[in-house]
């Protein structure tokens, strides 16, 4: 008993030392810095074994229709939107910065999970990272996560015409809606380029 | 104490906030089309000329509908998002509006 317990602290001492060498090295815990394959694999794996039994293999009970898909792209527009992009390619100021990075939801790493494993993914989120889980016991909120995993599955083959009537939906502040109001104004022609001041943020 | 640890953490947290919000826009480049020549897009905006590159995942639309780097003809107003803070002005998005009548 007494070396099981110099054994656990033999490795504790060991993880400390190796944490505090890093730190010292100048390498740090930055979240601006790309995880590394073996943080992305113990992620990965910590996400399966977090799965309870039975909500992989449940299937969609939503019919995919263009109706269903019109609604989860409203959805998404509006609540995904900020760190998954309109896209799913994670390209947003958000979805860049979090540590690890909202993923590119068109790639086989998402495309492969089951539509049980991403419903329990939108419903429960995914602990140390910025998803967040948006299950509230309802019905209805059951159904709208079922309808966004057809729009993550439709995610590849999004045309621009959805891509830009989400971006009309998208969340925005005051000042993002008047800035985009001004440009529409000049790309019709009622302003001059003089009239609109210059902006840096979207 | 506990006050010094406060607002120093505090301070860290909006330093941070602002590092990343500076970081991930675009800009908003606002003007009409003076040429477009090996892929270099010269807008004339309020301050002159300001040229972006148009490259294969440049998004090109009139009324939200997709169009062509043929469209931007000299005297078109358009409206060029460019990443902010990027060496070489590189377009995410261009939006093409009326013509200028002169």
């Amino acid at each position: 008993m007494r070396w099981f317990f110099l054994g656990v602290l033999s490795v504790c001492a060991v993880a400390i030392l190796t944490g505090l060498a890093l730190v010292r090295q100048g390498r740090g815990f930055s979240a601006l810095e790309p995880p590394t394959p073996m943080e992305r694999w113990i992620a990965r794996e910590a996400r399966a074994l977090a799965l309870p039994a039975g909500a992989k293999s449940r299937l969609n009970p939503i019919e995919n229709s263009p109706e269903t898909l019109a609604e989860a792209r409203a959805h998404w527009a509006d609540h995904c939107y900020s760190c998954h992009a309109n896209d799913g390619s994670g390209d947003t100021v958000l979805g860049k910065h979090l540590y690890p990075p909202a993923p590119d939801m068109r790639l086989p790493a998402t495309q492969e999970l089951t539509d049980g494993e991403l419903f329990y993914i939108i419903q429960n989120g995914i602990r140390l990272t910025g998803m967040p889980g948006w299950g509230n016991g309802s019905e209805r909120d059951s159904e709208d996560s079922w309808k966004l995993v057809h729009f993550i599955r439709h995610l590849s083959q999004l045309t621009l015409e959805e891509r830009k009537a989400m971006e009309k939906m998208n969340p925005k502040s005051p000042d993002e809606l008047r800035e985009e109001q001004e440009e529409e104004r000049f790309l019709r022609g009622e302003d001059s380029h003089e009239a609109i001041p210059e902006h840096h943020h979207h | 104490m506990k006050q010094y640890r406060n607002i120093i953490i505090t301070s860290l947290l909006l330093a941070f906030a602002a590092q990343v919000f500076a970081h991930g826009g675009f800009e908003h480049v606002t003007g009409t089309v003076v040429k477009l020549e090996n892929n270099v897009l010269t807008v004339k905006t309020a301050k002159g000329d300001s040229p972006v590159t148009l490259d294969a995942k440049t998004e090109i639309t009139r009324d939200d509908r997709p169009a062509q780097a043929a469209d931007l003809k000299a005297g078109v107003r358009v409206v060029v998002d460019v990443p902010e803070g990027s060496k070489v002005k590189v377009a995410h998005s261009v939006k093409i509006g009326v013509a200028n009548h002169k």
